[in-house]
């Protein structure tokens, strides 16, 4: 799909029409590197940092995008990105024709992000976020937030208060990122996003939510089985005639949810800001994940600091797919779930860093206190480790 | 400095009705127009302009814009010089800037003027 957006674009701008217009060029960068206190056996959160050697290959990205007035209220444009954690392979990462119908409307189809959470649509642009690094425990790579579609903004006052409301529905196909089992191909047919935001005097209050389906027989039979034949049970499930669809995400009965709520207040050189998301997929092995973040921060003149709380958990009792009749069966498959659910767990303490050294670009830091649910998950060297320092430090930039 | 439109504009305005339309939230003037935002090249214009009208400094417009132009929703105010400023402003009906009062002429309509 991606290369089919990218033939799209690329016969869009270079036809007679587009070269007629002006097209305006701006970008964005980050080139952000940092290491850990310790060489862990995993990734501290998916697909990041995780050993003591400096790297900028995890976060550093470079995107460039080209936009385009058609006319009668018609536009297109088209972002290009290179991430470092992908070789800086070029991408379209956003390819899209918009149309405002009025002050308040416009609807936009073609490739996306959609704000599953807050800042899910500008997760990329280090440079238009207080923090040097959105919270991990929130923010994990969510690749789905990209999706091919259509997307409706709305955006209005009522009295003092501005809201938006942002409304999107369309497909997203592609690699998954999983601790267990590495990249899994993925077909979500349906996504449905609904989020609003009000807006008064340096009080945000925002809230959201986004319904999926999900297909993957390698998420199921790669992952899943593979899972249950590691602990043994597969074999049993079968015999004892087990209704797979108790346990499977690609099944009509499974759909994804996800939520999110929050509030951001500026005040003078204060601003605070906390939100609270979960994920849950019905009706399969996985289980509820509930994320948090609270940050205060402070800025003098072009120097600012911020102090973060984050935690990122799994609710143990949110699935059933454990409950047989065979108590030995139930003991394997609970053992499973206990597994599944402190894996990822973790908390963290953050203090942030960013010096407004030019008027479009920042230099950022971080030095984050990670602190694990499952030690034994995250060993160093054979050794069981609970916690780890990270680092990083970068330059956000916009052009 | 003075916020200017064309002189045949006839539409109202006020601190508020300027703010929101230099952050992209009101695109029409009163008068039901089409509104074209313009805005000079120069940092420190735009500094006093940003603390009056909208209390922020110039790189937390910076990164609003960013967010706004990077996720789609809308593009940031055209960059001229205060002199091409008021030759558009001049010529076209749909167009506001803001500008030094020094700069500006009889044929353009001073809608605010501000320190």
């Amino acid at each position: 799909m991606k290369a089919k957006i990218a033939f799209l674009l690329s016969v869009l701008f270079s036809s007679t029409a587009i070269a007629n217009q002006t097209i305006e060029w701006s970008g964005f960068a980050s080139i952000r590197g940092g290491f850990l206190s310790d060489d862990l056996n995993t990734p501290i959160y998916f697909n990041r940092y995780q050993d003591k050697d400096f790297t900028l290959k995890k976060e550093s990205l470079f995107a460039i995008q080209a936009d385009t007035d058609l006319g009668n209220n018609l536009s297109a444009a088209v972002q290009l990105m290179a991430k470092g954690d992908n070789d800086f392979d070029v991408e379209a990462q956003w390819a899209y024709i918009k149309y405002q119908f009025d002050d308040h409307s416009q609807i936009l189809a073609g490739r996306f992000n959609i704000p599953i959470f807050r800042n899910s649509d500008t997760v990329d642009i280090g440079y238009v976020h207080n923090l040097s690094r959105l919270s991990p425990a929130v923010y994990l790579p969510l690749d789905i937030s990209i999706i091919e579609g259509i997307r409706f903004n709305y955006q209005n006052y009522y009295d003092q208060w501005h809201y938006q409301i942002v409304s999107s529905f369309g497909s997203w196909d592609g690699d998954i990122v999983t601790q267990a089992a590495g990249n899994v191909q993925t077909d979500i047919d349906s996504v449905l996003q609904l989020s609003i935001e009000v807006e008064n005097d340096g009080l945000t209050l925002f809230a959201g939510m986004t319904h999926t389906t999900f297909e993957s027989e390698e998420y199921d039979h790669k992952l899943i089985d593979g899972l249950l034949r590691q602990v043994g049970v597969y074999d049993e499930l079968v015999a004892q005639d087990y209704d797979f669809k108790r346990i499977y995400l690609s099944d009509t009965e499974t759909s994804v949810r996800y939520l999110m709520a929050g509030i951001y207040y500026e005040k003078g050189p204060w601003f605070a800001n906390s939100e609270i998301t979960s994920l849950i997929a019905f009706n399969s092995i996985d289980q509820k994940n509930e994320a948090w973040q609270m940050t205060l921060g402070r800025k003098f003149g072009e120097y600012q600091i911020a102090l973060s709380q984050e935690q990122n958990r799994q609710i143990n009792d949110s699935t059933s797919f454990y409950k047989v009749e065979n108590p030995i069966t139930q003991a394997k498959l609970m053992l499973i779930n206990d597994l599944v659910s402190e894996i990822t767990e973790f908390e963290a303490t953050s203090l942030h860093f960013r010096y407004d050294f030019h008027p479009q670009a920042a230099l950022t830091s971080s030095l984050a206190n990670f602190e694990f649910s499952n030690s034994e998950y995250h060993q160093d060297n054979g050794e069981d480790k609970s916690d780890a320092i990270l680092f990083t430090i970068g330059i956000d930039l916009i052009f | 400095m003075v916020v200017i439109v064309n002189a045949n504009n006839e539409a109202s305005f006020d601190k508020v009705s300027i703010s929101r339309m230099y952050i992209g939230r009101i695109k029409s003037f009163t008068t039901g127009e089409k509104a074209i935002v313009l805005q000079p090249n120069s940092m420190a214009l735009q500094d006093q302009f940003n603390q009056y009208f909208l209390s922020r400094s110039s790189v937390q417009v910076k990164a609003y814009w960013s967010k706004m132009l990077f996720s789609g929703k809308a593009k940031p105010p055209r960059q001229l010089s205060s002199n091409e400023i008021v030759k558009q402003v001049e010529s076209n009906p749909f167009y506001i800037g803001y500008v030094s009062e020094k700069d500006i002429n009889d044929a353009v309509r001073v809608v605010f003027r501000f320190p």
